[in-house]
């Protein structure tokens, strides 16, 4: 039996528990200091902004940006959501036209 | 979207609790269809690396980071080590650190209990769970989070033990839902001129480090950034 795929395991599960706990490990029962709040208040917008660009043109198997069909699927989904269209649809629109594009090109 | 509304809870605690349950699992389904295509591929990854369909299962329930998990199995597959795999998806779990303690003050009970709690913080439940004054709301964070976790590990699990060889997320376009999710959720968060000013700040420099091949790097100046935001308002 190959045992390294035990080992990853237990290893990844172990630093992710403390680094995903750090916080109450770390803080027990003190309070964070009162310019937290704020600086959450910023990191939120930040965070979800690289997540959306990452995602939006990285690639995980070549370097540097990649533009390709999720450019027209955000796009489209962007049109339906000032539409007004339901949650869902917007990702539909945005996984069929992706989709569709990649077929096309 | 839905789960970024604080929960109605004028009167009645229980109705509103009621109600950001089903907030947070009503905002996570669609990330979760996507968790679940995402995890059938990571199942069939990690069989390719001699991964059991309980060593992969448990990794998913345990780790419950795509991104980190998809990183350690992938140095195995390229013939690296199990420290080598460890490190990397190690490296790729740093920006929880962050995370974990921006939720602290949502949740609740000792220390144990909401380091438990924590786990289930995953990008999109995280930001499900956010509230626009910078709080978060630990119900939408559980029950997003649990709905999440279930599509994440059953997904594995099909991977793993199913006949499927991989699924074509590329050909259904699925890599183009987390971008508008993300970008859906971001949208109440940014009220004010300087929110919006960071919110660009972090855009910016993620296209420029993206462009360099160094994308893991934009989280941390994210990070930055919103310190940098926090400093200048403070002289106000």
């Amino acid at each position: 039996m190959n045992h390294t795929p035990w080992l990853v395991v237990g290893a990844l599960v172990v630093t992710t528990f403390l680094l995903k706990g750090a916080g109450s490990l770390v803080m027990g029962d003190r309070e964070l200091p009162s310019w937290f709040p704020r600086f959450v208040e910023y990191l939120t917008p930040a965070l979800l902004a690289v997540l959306v660009v990452t995602q939006l043109v990285g690639s995980s198997d070549a370097d540097g940006l990649a533009f390709d069909a999720r450019i027209a699927g955000f796009a489209a989904a962007l049109a339906a959501w000032r539409l007004k269209a339901p949650v869902p649809l917007v990702v539909l629109v945005a996984a069929a036209v992706t989709a569709a594009t990649r077929a096309l090109l | 979207m839905s789960g970024t509304e604080p929960a109605p809870h004028p009167g009645d605690p229980t109705a509103g609790r009621r109600a950001a349950y089903v907030a947070g699992a009503r905002a996570a389904l669609p990330f979760t269809v996507a968790l679940f295509a995402f995890g059938i591929s990571f199942g069939v990854l990690a069989k390719g690396a001699e991964f059991s369909a309980l060593a992969a299962a448990t990794m998913s329930g345990l780790v419950f980071v795509g991104s980190s998990q998809f990183a350690a199995v992938s140095v195995l597959v390229n013939g690296g080590g199990w420290v080598a795999a460890a490190v990397a998806g190690t490296l790729l779990n740093l920006r929880y650190l962050v995370m974990g303690f921006a939720i602290l003050p949502a949740l609740r009970g000792g220390r144990a209990r909401r380091a438990v709690e924590s786990q289930l913080v995953i990008e999109e439940s995280w930001a499900i769970a956010s509230d626009t004054d910078g709080r978060f709301d630990r119900v939408r964070l559980l029950s997003s989070g649990v709905v999440l976790w279930l599509g994440w590990v059953a997904g594995t699990l099909v991977g793993a033990v199913g006949p499927i060889k991989a699924v074509d997320i590329l050909r259904l376009g699925l890599d183009a839902v987390s971008p508008v999710l993300f970008f859906l959720l971001i949208a109440p968060h940014l009220g004010t001129a300087r929110r919006r000013t960071a919110a660009l700040a972090a855009a910016g420099s993620a296209l420029l480090l993206t462009g360099l091949g160094v994308p893991d790097i934009a989280i941390a100046v994210a990070c930055l950034i919103a310190v940098g935001w926090t400093w200048r308002g403070r002289a106000r």
